[in-house]
């Protein structure tokens, strides 16, 4: 059952530098469209960068709590 | 007017937008599994048990995992996976709950549209468009539906359709990602990210596969003869504009073309052409109805396809043959099916394919080798029927040669018909049409053998099956027994003076005269066979019921009257006829021992009535009135020529209704022959018949006489 949790928590360990790096990619699609990208979609960018930072944090959290789980 | 390889409008403004689409796409689906990871982790039973070891660590843990799966500031609503998340998630999906996965991927599509938008301004232009595709990507239904109402009321629904369909696919899909609908959201992903075809429908979410279930068949095809003004207008040589145009010639009838080409280095190759949905009935016994079409889209096999290589096994394509595939519409998806089909591409050589109007997103060539062009109309709805259209942002098929164009006429359906998809090629896409040619330069050349072949779901039943499915034989110049598959006949039975009958009767030496109450009991039996394998023949035959020839039984003779001819004793005398075929005419003594008149006969048995005249005197005419029950529709005749005497018999494959009270009349002028004579003096000119036996819808069988001996 430990190493179950252990299991998870790397898996999300390992996610929530993933979803990190999404919110690094949607930036990157705003760069490459530079001033041809529009407005409704900068918004959307901005917004989504968000999430994937909260999410992120979030996952990296539960991962934190399943590897204390495993470890206890 | 655009046209390009892979990518449809071929410009470079539009590829950032589509870039930006695939990138959105990719990231939702990294989000995705991370959702789907986080959901493992909170429903894990392993992890569960370990609560009892270290409650406060469990308890963090999971409390940690449903907050990064429901925060609406991060992940959203994020349960997905399994069958716990499964159903979470699509309790999710009823309250309206997102997850940014299907954020990131509505913003995916909306970038679809914006890109497809760059070449059609009026997305963006027409105020009811803009309404609709603003509120569907603010997930506003209320304001979707009436923009999308305002929309059909203001130009119908065949313009509305038209108007949207370079983005419809992506409307659809958006709406169905943001809907409280959870049914369509694995729908709407899948059309999103590009990965497979749509495989429900993406406004209620009703399974593909379940309606293309409805359309069964193992698939047949029968050799068929060109209609009438057909064959001359089938082209004589090989090329894309040529096998479009046979397809045109051809229409949405049911069949397919099948041509041998010799090609310019001499060798004789074969080109498929495979026209697109029959019209009429959603469900007929052709695999090219809309069922057939359906199920040719979004299924690798169907009987569409099934049928098409039972045609080409057929034609007699020698193993390895080089074949070439062209289809227009569902005919492009189903051969399509045959050019991912290894077991068809294993016997034949499929070098070729062109599939014009056609939704084959999802199809794969078993054989790299096969060369395949895909030719679309952006405002043509058929080949978005797969979930991608003008907007996709994904290069299914790099090694595709892609036509995807627009033109100034928006209409559907009028931009999915062959001739328009032909009036382009030849006239605003020559760049694409001659790369096409180029390519089919191996067909180009003179047509050596064409056939035609019409396809079924299952192998057709051969012609009046299962009651004339019988041996055959030549006798007397004709093929017995007689086949009737499309006919009707009529017994008018009247009742006449018992002496004259009994001395007609009497001449013959066949039996003894059926009475009823006193009299004699007169049939006169009408057939109109319009379908037979001895030509089409009206007759009538006047005769008497007489008892079994070998003795009479007075009470039993009226259930045997209504038993099947087999078991039937007694029959009709036949006295005399007419017929207007001359074969049978000249015919009939030596195979059924009477004699008919050779004469113009006209019977309409049909609306509840008959109308029999025959030339030049005798009518028979009146209403059936109701039926009370049936009885074998069989006729039993005995009849004398010369001193042979024959038992024949008419077999019906169909009950006879019994008429217990008509109005039918029986008029006789001037005596000109038998019939008429013999109908004089039994009395029966102006009488009503006592009753009427009918049979609307007969098929028959009518072999040779049997010689009996009665004396």
């Amino acid at each position: 059952m430990t190493a179950s949790a252990a299991e998870h928590a790397a898996t999300l360990e390992n996610d929530a530098r993933i979803v990190k790096e999404c919110g690094a990619r949607l930036a990157g699609v705003l760069a490459g469209m530079g001033d041809d990208a529009p407005t409704w979609l900068r918004e959307l960018v901005d917004a989504h960068r968000a999430a994937c930072e909260v999410a992120s944090g979030d996952l990296a959290a539960a991962a934190r709590r399943l590897r204390r789980l495993a470890e206890g | 007017m655009n046209d390009g390889h892979a990518h449809p409008d071929g410009a470079a403004d539009a590829e950032p937008l589509r870039a930006a689409a695939r990138v959105f796409v990719e990231v939702a689906t990294a989000v995705q599994e991370a959702s789907a990871h986080a959901t493992a982790a909170l429903t894990d039973s392993r992890t569960l048990r370990a609560s009892v070891r270290a409650p406060l660590p469990w308890y963090q843990a999971e409390r940690a995992l449903a907050h990064a799966l429901t925060n609406g500031r991060g992940l959203g609503y994020a349960l997905t996976g399994g069958r716990l998340g499964g159903l979470a998630a699509r309790l999710g999906g009823l309250l309206g709950q997102e997850s940014l996965a299907v954020l990131l991927l509505a913003t995916s599509l909306r970038l679809r549209i914006a890109a497809v938008a760059l070449h059609h301004p009026e997305l963006h232009a027409d105020a009811h468009l803009r309404r609709l595709i603003t509120a569907v990507s603010e997930d506003r239904d209320l304001a979707a539906l009436r923009a999308m109402r305002t929309l059909l009321k203001d130009r119908g629904a065949v313009r509305a359709l038209s108007d949207l369909a370079p983005v419809f696919g992506e409307v659809l899909a958006l709406k169905a990602l943001l809907d409280e609908n959870p049914l369509n959201d694995r729908t709407a992903w899948l059309i999103a990210t590009g990965t497979r075809y749509a495989d429900a429908d993406p406004v209620l979410g009703i399974s593909n596969g379940f309606v293309a279930a409805l359309d069964r068949g193992q698939g047949a095809a029968r050799r068929t003869e060109p209609a009438p003004g057909e064959a001359v207008r089938l082209r004589d040589r090989g090329s894309l504009l040529d096998f479009l145009a046979n397809i045109g010639t051809l229409g949405p009838t049911g069949r397919v073309l099948i041509q041998s080409v010799t090609g310019p280095d001499g060798v004789e190759r074969h080109v498929v052409q495979a026209p697109g949905m029959r019209m009429g009935r959603p469900d007929t016994d052709s695999p090219q109805d809309l069922l057939g079409a359906f199920s040719s889209s979004v299924l690798a096999s169907s009987p569409f396809s099934r049928a098409l290589v039972k045609a080409v096994d057929d034609y007699g394509i020698p193993q390895g043959g080089e074949l070439a595939l062209v289809g227009h519409s569902a005919g492009g998806s189903a051969i399509m099916n045959l050019v991912q089909d290894p077991g068809f591409c294993a016997r034949y050589t499929v070098t070729h394919a062109v599939a014009v109007g056609s939704p084959v997103d999802f199809k794969r060539p078993a054989d790299p080798r096969t060369w395949v062009a895909s030719v679309t109309n952006q405002h043509d709805i058929i080949p978005t029927l797969d979930g991608q259209g003008a907007g996709t942002c994904f290069d299914l098929h790099p090694d595709w040669y892609v036509v995807d164009y627009f033109d100034p006429t928006h209409l559907f359906p009028a931009c999915h018909s062959i001739e328009h998809y032909c009036a382009n090629l030849t006239r605003d896409l020559p760049e694409a049409r001659e790369h096409i040619d180029d390519r089919l330069s191996p067909y180009r050349g003179q047509v050596t053998r064409s056939r035609i072949y019409r396809l079924y779901d299952d192998p057709p039943r051969p012609d009046g099956y299962p009651f004339l499915s019988v041996p055959t034989r030549r006798e007397e110049g004709l093929e017995m027994p007689i086949r009737c598959r499309a006919g009707s006949a009529l017994s008018a039975f009247f009742t006449a003076d018992p002496r004259a009958a009994a001395a007609l009767v009497d001449e013959h030496g066949l039996g003894r005269c059926v009475r009823l109450g006193g009299r004699a009991l007169v049939v006169v039996h009408v057939g109109a066979n319009h379908d037979t394998s001895a030509g089409p023949y009206r007759e009538v035959m006047l005769g008497v019921v007489v008892h079994d020839p070998w003795g009479a039984r007075p009470l039993r003779v009226w259930p045997d009257l209504a038993r099947s001819a087999q078991f039937r004793r007694a029959g009709v005398c036949l006295l005399a006829s007419a017929v207007d075929n001359r074969d049978l005419a000249g015919r009939a003594g030596s195979l059924w021992g009477y004699r008919p008149t050779f004469t113009d006969v006209s019977v309409a048995v049909a609306g509840g009535g008959v109308d029999l005249r025959v030339e030049p005197a005798l009518t028979l005419r009146g209403r059936l009135g109701p039926a009370l029950g049936v009885v074998s529709g069989d006729l039993v005749g005995f009849a004398r020529d010369g001193r042979a005497a024959y038992r024949s018999v008419i077999r019906s494959a169909r009950r006879a209704r019994v008429h217990p009270a008509p109005t039918v009349r029986l008029s006789v002028g001037t005596p000109a022959d038998p019939l008429t004579r013999l109908a004089g003096e039994l009395g029966l000119d102006g009488r009503r018949a006592l009753f009427c036996t009918s049979v609307p819808v007969h098929q028959t069988l009518r072999d040779a006489g049997v010689p009996i001996q009665t004396t």
